[in-house]
């Protein structure tokens, strides 16, 4: 049932058992209390007098893999990692990965597409990149996005991959659902 | 209306149209249903017993823009900037593509705070990339929770400086998460 604004009681009426389950009942089971399920959710609005549970989900594939010379963004041996959440229209996103270029001075680039209820493909703006570095020098970087638009429902947060021979480890996913 | 304490009832008692108000009414204008008015938002803890509506945001500026200034500036497009409303808690996330035209300079992304609070950017906080080459790009991104700020409408700017050489700086963004 949905919020209903409570009602102010006045002397000597009658609190009838309608108005008792409207206002008592089912404005109490749209609190966080009676919405809560599982242990590390938190609670987020979903509109005007409405809230909704949420979870943080995250992924990590430690497995050093290599993308070999795609200009296109790809998947590695192991596909990943990936969140899968119910989101509403907002996600936040971080992920980090140890990189290294096979290649002096070349470029690398980790991003994150989204499919299922949204289809947002990897694309540079949201990218990790390693550049400039000497031939199998490996660092580990982090970088941060918060998708908007997403259309609500089941959605799969996925890194991608692009760009020459490059080396990829402990490569780590972690998305807040809004 | 502020939360009261839920009374304990005795058998006998008379439930005045006072006690339902303040024990029913106002108790539920207080929950996380009655304050809610926007998709997406996040409540917090504001005090005792009460709870408050915040919301999140980001901003994006993927211009490639440049600076040779050693302390904390603006480049041609400034930001990116939030505004939000806070408490005295918050999580900031930044992140950038940076570069140096000099082999060994290092190039610097912070934020500072203005509004109700005024707070000049840092290098403790920075995202710094230091050129193993020259304009070799690295990318990069901080999480950092600020617990000083002053209560009201804060912005939050990114701001840049060099050590040597110039800067370049692209696919810049920082959001917020109010923490209280």
């Amino acid at each position: 049932m949905a919020w209903t604004a409570p009602m102010t009681a006045v002397d000597n009426s009658t609190f009838t058992a309608a108005q008792y389950n409207a206002h008592v009942r089912d404005n109490l089971l749209e609190t966080a209390p009676a919405k809560a399920t599982s242990v590390n959710s938190y609670f987020i609005a979903n509109g005007t007098n409405t809230i909704v549970e949420r979870a943080m989900g995250s992924t990590v594939i430690t497995t050093q893999q290599q993308l070999t010379g795609t200009g296109a963004w790809s998947d590695l041996a192991t596909t990943g990692p990936a969140v899968t959440l119910t989101t509403g229209t907002t996600a936040i996103a971080w992920w980090s990965v140890w990189g290294q270029h096979a290649t002096a001075n070349q470029f690398a680039s980790v991003s994150v597409a989204v499919s299922g209820a949204t289809t947002i493909a990897a694309d540079f703006p949201w990218a990790l990149q390693f550049d400039g570095r000497a031939a199998n020098n490996g660092v580990r970087r982090g970088v941060c996005h918060m998708f908007t638009g997403l259309t609500a429902g089941s959605n799969t947060f996925t890194l991608k991959y692009r760009n020459g021979t490059a080396d990829f480890k402990d490569r780590e996913l972690i998305v807040m659902a809004l | 209306m502020a939360w009261t304490a839920p009374i304990t009832w005795v058998a006998g008692a008379v439930p005045t149209a006072a006690i339902l108000n303040a024990q029913i009414r106002d108790n539920l204008l207080e929950t996380m249903p009655a304050k809610a008015t926007r998709d997406g938002s996040i409540f917090v803890g504001n005090g005792a017993n009460r709870i408050i509506e915040r919301f999140v945001d980001m901003a994006t500026v993927h211009v490639s823009e440049t600076t040779s200034s050693t302390s904390y500036t603006n480049v041609a497009t400034v930001g990116p900037s939030v505004t939000v409303t806070t408490g005295t808690t918050a999580l900031v996330f930044h992140s950038g593509h940076l570069s140096n035209n000099t082999t060994d300079g290092y190039s610097y992304m912070s934020w500072a705070v203005s509004g109700a609070t005024t707070r000049a950017a840092m290098d403790s906080i920075a995202i710094i990339n230091g050129a193993v080459s020259a304009t070799q790009i690295a990318s990069g991104g901080m999480l950092d929770l600020i617990t000083t700020l002053t209560p009201g409408s804060n912005t939050f700017t990114a701001k840049y400086r060099v050590d040597t050489g110039t800067g370049t700086f692209h696919r810049r963004i920082l959001g917020v998460i109010p923490l209280s």
